[in-house]
Order: C-alpha cells, then sequence, then structure tokens
C-alpha cells in the first residue's frame, strides 16, 4: 500500500503480461474444454483461415477452411497450420503446452470434429471489434461493473 | 427492519434505511421471486408502503401484493421496477443533501430545462424488447443464484441482435455486462460477494427500464467555452474499456463540471494496452490538455443532461492553467455547477463532487472530514506511484459513494504519460494485433455477411 501523504503522490497500476505470440499467423488460439483450437492464417488470402482443432477427449484432430473445405495437408498426420496453432498454444499457456505436446503423438484424424463451433467462437471475438465502429454514446452505466472481476480472474 | 415506514419518494433522514433496503432487495432478487420467504415478503412489504405521497403510490403497492402472490405479469415487475429506480433517484438526492451537510458546502445544480420524454416503439422493436423483458422477468422469479452459464448463452442470439442494433447500444452494453459478470461469478466460489449482487439488482432495473418505452432524448445544452481537464479515470470490465476525463467548461456565463466518456469494446485475444493505445491515439489532444494542463476551446459541445460533454469541434491551445486554482476560485466567486442527472438515470454510484483535500489530512488511505475518516478508493488498485503530486499541499479528489463514502483522486497524472503503468507505447505500435484483428474481422464478418 502506497503512503500518499509522504509520497505526496498516486497510484497507478503494473503493465498487464505481453501476449507475445504470431498473431498474424495465428489469429486465435485457445484451450477450451479438453482442446486445443483456434485458427490459422491461410497465407494467401485474409478472407481465407484454417481452423484447427486438437481435442483430446476423442483422441482426434482436424483443419477445415472457414469454407468447409478440409485441409489438403492432412494425410494422417498433422499439417503445418496445426503444429502452428500448437507451437502459439505453447506461448499462451506454457504449462499446459508442454503437458499436451506429449499427447499428440496418439491423436488420429478426424472429419467430423468441430470446426463449425471453433470458426463461431472466433467470429464472436471479433464481432466485438466491429461493434467498436457504432456511434459514440456515454453508457453511464458502464461504470456499475464490477471492475475488479477481470483482476480478480 | 424498524417498524416505522420510510418514505422513499423524499429520504431526508431516511437515507441508511434506504440503502439497506436497496441491500435487501438485491439479496431477494439473488434468491428469486418463486421462493420468497417472510423475511423478503417483509422487505417488499416495507418497499411497498414507502410511495404514499408519490405518483407510484398506487401501483407499486398493486404489483408487489401481487409479486408475493407469485403474479408474474409483466406490469407487476414493471412497477417494482420503477418503485426500485425511485429509490435510486432518492439516494442519489440525499447524498448531496448529505454532501452539504458534512462537507458545510453549498451545492448548485446547473438548471435543466426539461426532463425524460416517451414514446411507443416500433412494432419489430417491441417484439425484440418484449422478448428481453421476458428473460429478465424469468432471471428475477428464479433468482441470479439459479442462473449458470448455458441459460445465460441461451440468450445469446438474442443479445447479438440487440448489439447490432446502434439504437440500442445503452441496453446491449448493460446486458453484456450482466451476463459476463454472472458468467463468471456464478463459476467462482466467492459469488456471493455482497457488492457483486447489489449491481446485478440495479443493472438488472436498468436493462428492464430500457425495455419498456423509448426514451426521448432530452434536449441539450450546447456548450462553448474553455474547457479545462482535470483527471482522469480508468474503468476496466470484462468487455469494456472506459475513460472518463474530468473538468470543468468555463465561459463567460458559467463553470460546469463535466465529464467525457470514452468506450471501447475489449476482447482477451488483443492485450489490454492495445486498447489503451487506440483510446489514447483517439484522444490525443485531451490527453495533452490533461498532461501539460492546457485549455481546450470548445465549440457547439453537447452536454448531456447525466453531465456527459460530447465534443464535436474543439482545439488545443497553448494557453495553461493551474488545476487547484480553477477549482478554488469556482468556489470562491461563481459556483461549481454540478450537472443535475434526469431523474430516471440518478443512482447513488453517479453521486460526485469534486473537492480539494489538503495533504495534512490524508493518513493511511483516508481522509480526515470532521470527526470521520472516508476512505480513499482506486478503480484499480494501484501499486506504483506517480512521479509528481498535484501541489505541495493539496490534492484533488472526488468524493463518491459506492455501498459507503469514498474519496477518489481525480488527478491521476503523471509527467509524461497519462497512462502511467497502464500502457506502453512500444508494446502497442510493434504488436497491432488490434489493427492485424480488426483487418481480418471485416473481410471474415463481411463474408459471413
Amino acid at each position: 500500500m502506497i503512503d500518499i501523504k509522504n509520497s505526496g503522490s498516486i497510484g497507478i497500476l503494473d503493465p498487464p503480461p505481453l501476449r507475445n505470440r504470431g498473431i498474424k499467423k495465428v489469429p486465435f488460439v485457445e484451450f477450451y474444454n479438453n482442446r486445443i483450437q483456434g485458427v490459422v492464417s491461410s497465407g494467401s488470402s485474409l478472407e481465407r483461415v484454417y481452423v484447427c482443432v486438437l481435442d483430446f477427449n476423442t483422441n482426434t484432430f482436424t483443419c477445415h477452411t472457414n469454407n468447409n473445405r478440409p485441409c489438403g495437408g492432412l494425410r494422417g498426420s498433422m499439417c503445418s497450420h496445426l503444429n502452428s496453432l500448437l507451437s502459439n498454444a505453447k506461448t499462451v499457456d506454457a504449462i499446459r503446452g508442454l503437458d499436451v505436446i506429449n499427447k499428440t503423438y496418439s491423436l488420429v484424424q478426424d472429419g467430423s470434429a468441430r470446426y463449425s463451433e471453433v470458426f463461431t467462437r472466433f467470429q464472436e471475438k471479433l464481432r466485438f471489434l466491429e461493434l467498436n465502429d457504432m456511434q459514440d454514446e456515454s453508457i453511464p452505466e458502464s461504470r456499475w461493473f464490477y471492475t475488479k472481476l477481470e483482476v480478480k480472474k | 427492519m424498524s417498524d416505522k415506514n420510510v418514505n422513499f419518494y423524499d429520504l431526508t433522514g431516511d437515507l441508511d434505511k434506504a440503502i439497506k433496503l436497496t441491500q435487501d432487495l438485491s439479496f431477494l432478487f439473488y434468491n428469486g421471486f418463486s421462493k420468497l420467504i417472510q423475511k423478503e415478503k417483509d422487505v417488499l412489504n416495507q418497499l411497498a408502503k414507502g410511495f404514499v405521497n408519490s405518483p407510484l403510490r398506487e401501483i407499486v403497492p398493486q404489483g408487489i401484493d401481487k409479486l408475493q402472490k407469485s403474479d408474474f405479469h409483466k406490469d407487476n415487475f414493471t412497477a417494482l421496477v420503477l418503485a426500485i429506480t425511485s429509490i435510486h433517484g432518492s439516494i442519489h438526492d440525499a447524498l448531496y443533501a448529505k454532501a452539504e451537510e458534512v462537507l458545510e458546502k453549498k451545492i448548485t445544480f446547473l438548471t435543466q430545462e426539461s426532463d425524460t420524454t416517451f414514446e411507443e416503439h416500433t412494432e419489430e422493436m417491441s417484439t425484440l424488447l418484449s422478448n428481453i423483458q421476458n428473460w429478465l422477468i424469468d432471471i428475477a422469479i428464479g433468482g441470479f443464484s439459479d442462473l449458470n452459464k448455458e441459460s445465460i448463452q441461451s440468450f445469446e442470439t438474442v443479445l447479438q441482435t440487440v448489439e447490432d442494433n446502434k439504437k440500442l447500444k445503452r441496453l446491449g452494453v448493460i446486458l453484456r455486462g450482466l451476463s459476463n459478470e454472472i458468467i463468471l461469478v456464478r463459476s467462482d466460489t466467492k459469488e456471493k460477494e455482497h457488492s457483486i449482487q447489489v449491481r446485478w439488482m440495479d443493472l438488472w432495473c436498468k436493462a428492464y427500464l430500457l425495455t419498456l418505452k423509448k426514451q426521448i432524448p432530452s434536449k441539450v445544452r450546447e456548450v462553448n467555452g474553455n474547457l479545462k481537464l482535470l483527471g482522469l479515470q480508468p474503468y476496466v470490465h470484462r468487455n469494456f474499456l472506459t475513460i472518463v476525463f474530468n473538468g470543468i467548461l468555463e465561459n463567460k456565463k458559467e463553470k460546469i463540471y463535466v465529464e467525457i466518456e470514452k468506450s471501447k469494446f475489449i476482447i482477451d485475444l488483443v492485450p489490454i494496452e492495445e486498447f489503451w493505445f487506440q483510446l489514447k491515439q483517439e484522444n490525443q489532444n485531451l490527453i495533452d490538455g490533461l498532461l501539460k494542463s492546457n485549455i481546450i476551446k470548445v465549440s457547439n459541445g453537447v452536454l448531456q443532461q447525466n453531465g456527459n460533454l460530447v465534443l464535436t469541434d474543439y482545439k488545443l491551445t497553448t494557453e495553461t492553467f493551474d488545476i487547484l486554482d480553477v477549482v478554488q476560485k469556482s468556489a470562491d466567486k461563481n459556483p461549481l455547477l454540478i450537472s443535475k442527472i434526469q431523474a430516471i438515470d440518478r443512482h447513488p454510484i453517479h453521486f460526485k463532487l469534486p473537492c480539494i483535500i489538503k495533504l495534512e489530512d490524508i493518513k493511511n488511505q483516508t481522509v480526515k472530514v470532521g470527526d470521520k475518516e472516508i476512505p480513499i478508493r482506486f478503480e484499480l488498485q494501484p501499486t506504483k506511484r506517480v512521479q509528481r503530486p498535484v501541489t505541495k499541499n493539496n490534492m484533488l479528489m472526488e468524493l463518491r459513494f459506492d455501498n459507503g463514502w469514498f474519496f477518489k483522486p481525480l488527478t491521476s497524472i503523471g509527467a509524461s504519460n497519462v497512462f502511467l503503468g497502464l500502457i506502453s507505447e512500444k508494446i502497442s505500435t510493434e504488436n497491432p494485433i488490434y489493427s492485424i484483428l480488426k483487418e481480418r474481422s471485416s473481410k471474415i464478418l463481411r463474408d459471413k455477411k
């Protein structure tokens, strides 16, 4: 705790930790319900992304484009997109990332994994960025929210 | 609870009891109207008796009586919401009266031209709002304690429709914030944390209120003059980042205490520093004016009834001002005018009063006022020190109220960077995750449509 009188100053926050990962290559990666899932850029088109899922519930992996086509790089083994996803997952959560890497050897290819659900989760997050373009309006109630929730999390 | 009925329409002398009542009501909302126990019925009865001399004297007792008999028609919840909103407004007003008494200081309010008016929604909008109203009623019946992630997520499609509608932005923000808090807190062992519950009922009421009728924007004042910024406060929520500039708008006629609010939705894919950076870039002139104490010339600004100043045409000048001098002179010559928030939006949390605090009255993060010690609170817990004090002997703070009185330092500025600790320009410019995802989102979401 600071002593305002003695310091003659007031306090501030430490900067939050930087999430230093390859956002261009892998815009979205998350650990979710015992899965590593996310979205990997195609490299050739901004409109096209690959939706990747490593599912440790079913011990399967899959990679599809957002236009619902299976990745051509999948030939029974993990493609470059899945490997990119995995290496980014380690930067998001090093401990969990290292924990699962040994388990990836036992995974098998499966075309029916939840890529549409994953892509929807990505789209829902992007939606908020679009909402920022909406007309600026004062929302006094935004100050009613419990600001320390994020800190506690 | 005292047998004496409290007149909630006029709270003079009954402030503590009214605050206690809102807290009891919050617990009731937590448990739900479908399983009222006698103690909760007593709370509702106390509420019902509190509007004898008010325009709500008939509908509130009737509505509350029906709710107690498990008649959950929307008209009865409407009566309840109006009653709670009225209490919030009365507490808000009573806080100013109390502050005048404690600080021995006359507070002068800005004269408002009109109050809120309403009109009916279009049919399409009414259908959407009716769905939201039903969802809110279901929540009240079952109680917040009955909610889980799945029941909140079942509302996601409707919520997204609200968010995508520019006219419903305020409602969308409230519902999103409330939903997120419930999802987050319901998975936490400390879910019964008191302050959270209090806000949930308040947010629920405000959301419900916004579904009733279309609020016609009140007549706003067009203002011109010199804007002298005194401070900046950040508010960080799971999905929102808001900064509020505090300042005084001064012209030949008056000196008005104003706020300028800027918000952004945030997502966990982007480090929060980048959103700070975006806000900083978009408001660089205001930040420079705050950091360097430079006057900002405002033309054709719009002053809303909640004291929020919307800037349309403004220019940063090289003319400087002294922060404390501005407030002190205001007190000595022309009174500093505080905006009187329209009745429907009054809430204890919006009580605010700028005060100059002598450093000698500050000890152990409290301020001595008469024989009382009022704590100093920050929205975000500080861990470092800012380089410079405001002056050698004084600090500028806002007296606020949120489950108790507290002082909030206004002048959270450093010598060179207003976001000290909250933003690093180096990090933000080298890792423009925000812009990459923004570009991606416009392509992908357009594709989706």
